[in-house]
């Protein structure tokens, strides 16, 4: 399928990538990683799998914008 | 182990040393000249946010409150995420609108003279504890490493010493040049510095206390209530308050604003910034957990908040609290002199230089001043921060300071979102927001800090009354500060109308409207600049300002052009905007480089700011504006790229359009007519175009170009505009058509000889029969002179011998003017007789041996005369008789007869009684190439070459059968008015 690249459809990653982060730090499931007992180092894999999106959606744009 | 004072003074200043170095390098072109602007270096010099708070107040603040410290790098990360509707457009307001500070940009969308002030001084007073803050963390790390009390003079050393470096790097001398590609240059090192130094010491506490990754995990395992301790406060803390604090605090910090967009050199650095920059501080708070148990292992006497130095204290080197110290020095002083910077030029741009400008003492240097003031201002801040640091905050912790300035800058976020997203929001409700919301901070957070440092007494606890029991502090203050706040800008909005100039920031902001510049300069020329601004600026700025100006634009001292009089004010106030804000610039351009609002906008002007202006927002225009732009790209590259030159003027006789084929004709690029008059270009295009313009006829046929020796023939066109110009009662434009002829030109003349000679080789046989009669009269009168006796005789035939050979001479003279008649390629308008050229034309159709049986008779009126070139008339003549012999029997008539219209116009008609025309072929008979005579004896070049002449002495010909038999060709040409030698034209059918 052909990547949206009109401005609504970056706009539509950028919210996607918002409530993904949302999701992630500010919701149940934050007080769920919170209190289930995982290894120190636990928010600091979620922090790097968000930036990790925020990058490949980047990378993304400046190849349909190449 | 401990380390000697001076030392770490040393070092310090060593460190500053060479930051400044890297500034200067960079500046003079010493590094590579891309470094400044790769995106890397953007995204690293983003980490002047990462400060003393970060370096050292993170390990307490995770001792303190878990996780909750990963709060302050989340909410950035989040805010870089939405860099594509959050950052970018500020970036592209700063950028635009030429805005330096937050205090512009708020000024901007709210116009008004407190606005800027307001923010000014509120960013101000909410940094301080921010800036004593770095003062505190510097001097307490001293005291971890000397393991003694700091002298009191360090903080101030300390404090004098960063007054001078932040004046080496942001005031060092007067540039016009918002941006410091130095200053960008040498926060990237410093952040990587502070990023590598936090690393080490990371290191260390894995390696060198844990024994490994392995260590560190087991000592996790063994100690399940450290872990435990990190995440219960993801649930029970101010977790979401302070991710909100420091999404705000990610752009609208003053440090932040002044990297992000102020220093921008490069806006696809902040793109990359939207990953990398938070990939940066993922990286310097993973060594924090080790470092804060690696502290809680080791019992380390210092406090949490110093843990970073205190682990590396038990080593038998210095080196790695050496390097851990440099860190530290490096995050706060990096810190220190953005924001000292940042803060200076808001003072400058809002406090003073506004105050002086009141003043009107045309005497004052304004260079003098902005330096001084900046340098004066820096200093001012440097020591207000000391102040508050001596003051107040002995007794608070590092994180606790930062957080009174976040809450502080978030008090910005309603007047941001007015600016980004809320039309209707004012400049009223803005002020009442953010007083109403400095207010709450002010109780709230700053009076108990006075009423702890005993400046105050009291025990009015403002938390306690907001807030329900056991609220948590942060929580409470950024809620009621900022619900005030909002509350207060919507009721305040809402309640006032937007003035007109708010109104028309507001579009602006929102990306609904360019706002062109309307009207001419007042100014005539750059010495008119010079004189007007020295009254405000002062002689010598003036001077430089517009001599500048005259340079970056490449432009004459003298130049008179009111279209690039206004180029001139825009890089005016271009320069002016670096030098002392963009505030004060419109003002001072305002002041004294008015616009004349009775004239009109230059449609060149306005056209050529519009496009700068969309390409730069071209991914902002969507729906069916985006459309309506393409469409106007789309009509413009038609326009562009036409093969038929095209030149359009504005009603002042202006160039607004000069398309491709105008630059190839004519060898004048766009970029040099545009805006210009006609009159103004070179010659010959200038000159003639414009003599065209202001003549009434609508088209001028083989118009003549002499270029480089060269001649170039063009078909003239121009036509009224009538468009949006006339509809503003200017009165409208005028579009020229240049239509390059000259290859066609030089082409028909090619073929034109070619069937002249094909005539002469028809006629050859006639020639050699009227030259052959001439000669064997010749040869006999030459043998009867051996027989003439008497004088008299020989003389006779010796006439008679000359008179043979001038009938030999007249045949060959009227065969080469006519088969060179076309070397002069320039059509003559001339008076030309039409019987004495039908005669002549007969008798070159009578060396025809086959015209000899036909009669030729020339019914032409003696005195009836037409414009044209007689060369190229004759030739139609001859083509039209010999086609009517051609056509002939023996013993049929072949007639010309002419007659006047009576409307300036002549008939010509060529009749025979000959075999006439196919109707069905009539209409072909014109075309290039056809022809029904056979194969050999004709061209099929005679009758379109007789169009084509005809058709530029604008005239008609047209062929129709004639009763009972034969055909009539019929020529409609221009009669020679006796009176006048104008001649009139008519546009080729």
């Amino acid at each position: 399928m052909e990547p949206d690249s009109t401005p609504g459809g970056r706009l539509d990653a950028v919210v996607l990538l918002l409530v993904v982060a949302l999701a992630l730090f500010a919701s149940p499931f934050t007080t769920w990683w919170a209190t289930a007992g995982l290894p120190w180092y636990f928010p600091f894999v979620l922090w790097a799998l968000l930036i990790g999106l925020v990058a490949l959606h980047h990378w993304l744009e400046r190849h349909r914008d190449a | 182990m401990t380390l000697d004072l001076w030392l770490l003074f040393g070092v310090g200043v060593g460190y500053l040393a060479l930051l400044f170095l890297v500034a200067w390098l960079a500046e003079h072109g010493y590094l590579p000249e891309g470094l400044a602007r790769h995106p890397v270096t953007a995204a690293l010099s983003l980490g002047v946010y990462a400060t003393s708070w970060s370096f050292y107040g993170s390990v307490g603040f995770a001792h303190g409150s878990g996780y909750s410290f990963l709060t302050i790098y989340l909410g950035v990360t989040i805010a870089f995420l939405l860099s594509p509707v959050l950052l970018m457009p500020l970036l592209r307001l700063v950028r635009e609108y030429q805005l330096t500070s937050l205090a512009d940009l708020f000024a901007f969308r709210y116009p008004g003279p407190l606005t800027g002030l307001a923010v000014t001084l509120f960013m101000l007073l909410g940094i301080l504890p921010y800036i004593s803050l770095q003062i505190q963390a510097v001097t307490q790390s001293v005291e971890v490493l000397t393991q003694e009390l700091a002298p009191n003079a360090l903080a101030f050393v300390f404090c004098a010493t960063l007054v001078v470096f932040a004046i080496l790097f942001g005031a060092r001398h007067v540039t016009p040049r918002e941006k410091h590609s130095g200053l960008v240059v040498a926060i990237a090192f410093e952040s990587a510095v502070k990023l590598l130094a936090l690393l080490a010491v990371g290191a260390f506490a894995v390696w060198g206390v844990f024994g490994g990754l392995g260590g560190l995990a087991e000592w996790s395992q063994a100690h399940p209530e450290a872990v435990a301790a990190l995440y219960e406060p993801v649930t029970t803390g101010p977790w979401l308050t302070l991710t909100l604090l420091a999404f705000c605090a990610a752009f609208l910090l003053p440090r932040q604003f002044h990297m992000a967009f102020t220093e921008n050199l490069n806006p696809r650095g902040l793109r990359t910034a939207s990953w990398l920059f938070p990939l940066y501080l993922l990286l310097l708070n993973l060594p924090i957990v080790p470092i804060l148990w690696a502290g809680q292992s080791m019992n380390v006497a210092t406090p949490p908040d110093f843990y970073v130095l205190g682990i590396t204290l038990g080593q038998q080197h210095g080196l790695l609290p050496l390097v851990t110290f440099i860190g530290g020095i490096s995050a706060a002083s990096a810190m220190m002199i953005v924001t000292t910077i940042a803060l200076a030029s808001m003072c400058l741009n809002h406090l003073i230089l506004p105050a002086r400008f009141i003043s009107r003492r045309p005497q004052t240097n304004l260079y003098r001043w902005v330096l001084w003031g900046k340098r004066i201002m820096i200093a001012l801040v440097v020591a207000a921060g000391y102040g508050f640091y001596r003051v107040i905050v002995n007794n608070q912790g590092l994180v606790q300071l930062g957080l009174i300035s976040f809450v502080a800058v978030a008090q910005l976020l309603p007047g941001l979102i007015g600016v980004l997203f809320w039309q209707r929001a004012t400049a009223t409700g803005f002020l009442a927001g953010l007083l109403g919301g400095a207010l709450v901070w002010f109780g709230t957070l700053i009076v108990p800090l006075l009423v702890n440092s005993d400046i105050l007494s009291g025990d009015t606890d403002l938390v306690a009354l907001l807030a329900p029991e056991h609220a948590n502090l942060w929580t409470a203050a950024t809620f009621w500060s900022l619900a005030f706040n909002g509350l207060l800008f919507v009721l305040g909005s809402l309640a006032t109308r937007p003035t007109d100039a708010g109104a028309k920031a507001a579009m602006a902001c929102a990306q609904q409207r360019l706002i062109p510049l309307a009207g001419r300069v007042a100014a005539r020329s750059p010495e008119d600049f010079e004189r007007r601004l020295a009254r405000l600026v002062g002689r010598s700025a003036a001077r430089t300002e517009v001599r500048k100006a005259l340079a970056e634009l490449d432009m004459p001292r003298t130049e008179p052009r009111p279209t690039e009089l206004r180029l001139l004010r825009e890089r005016i106030h271009r320069n002016l905007s670096g030098l002392v804000g963009p505030m004060l610039a419109q003002l001072i351009v305002d002041d004294r480089l008015r616009l004349e609002h009775g004239s009109h906008i230059a449609l060149a002007d306005g056209i050529r700011f519009m496009e700068e202006r969309l390409a730069d927002s071209r991914s902002r225009v969507r729906g069916l504006t985006a459309q309506l732009e393409s469409l106007q790209r789309y009509h413009r590259d038609v326009l562009h790229e036409l093969p038929l030159g095209v030149c359009s003027l504005d009603p002042d006789g202006e160039i607004v359009i000069w398309n491709f084929a105008m630059e190839v004709v004519s060898g004048i690029p766009a970029r040099d007519a545009i805006g210009k008059r006609l009159e103004d270009l070179p010659g010959p295009w200038g000159p003639g175009l414009a003599r065209f313009a202001r003549d009434e006829e609508q088209h001028r046929f083989r118009e003549t170009f002499r270029v480089e020796g060269r001649e170039r023939w063009c078909n003239l066109h121009k036509a009224r505009l009538e468009g949006p110009a006339r509809a503003a009662g200017d009165g409208g434009g005028l579009v020229l058509l240049v239509e390059d002829r000259t290859d066609h030109e030089l082409l028909e003349s090619e073929l034109r000889h070619s069937e002249r000679l094909a005539s002469i080789g028809r006629l050859a046989a006639g020639v050699a029969h009227e030259i052959g009669n001439p000669l064997t009269g010749v040869a006999s009168l030459a043998q009867n002179l051996r027989y003439d006796e008497t004088d008299e005789s020989r003389a006779q035939t010796a006439r008679a011998i000359l008179e043979q050979t001038r009938r030999i001479s007249s045949i060959v003279d009227s065969l080469l003017a006519f088969a060179h008649a076309d070397r002069q390629r320039t059509l003559a308008r001339e008076r030309l007789e039409l019987a004495p050229l039908v005669d002549e034309a007969m008798r070159l159709i009578g060396l025809d041996r086959g015209a000899r049986k036909v009669e030729l008779r020339n019914q032409c009126p003696p005195d009836l005369a037409v414009t044209g070139d007689p060369q190229l008339l004759q030739q139609v003549l001859v083509n039209l008789l010999a086609n009517a012999v051609d056509a002939s029997r023996p013993g049929d008539p072949v007639e010309v007869r002419a007659h006047d219209n009576g409307d300036g116009r002549v008939t010509l008609e060529v009749l025979d009684a000959g075999s006439g025309i196919d109707p069905e072929i009539a209409e072909r008979v014109f075309d290039p190439f056809f022809t029904t005579k056979p194969v050999g004896q004709g061209t099929g070049l005679g009758l379109p070459l007789i169009h084509s002449i005809v058709a530029e002495h604008g005239g008609q010909v047209s062929l129709s059968p004639r009763q009972p038999r034969g055909t009539v060709v019929t020529l409609d040409l221009p009669l020679h008015a006796r009176r006048s030698t104008a001649t009139a034209r008519e546009p080729a059918p």
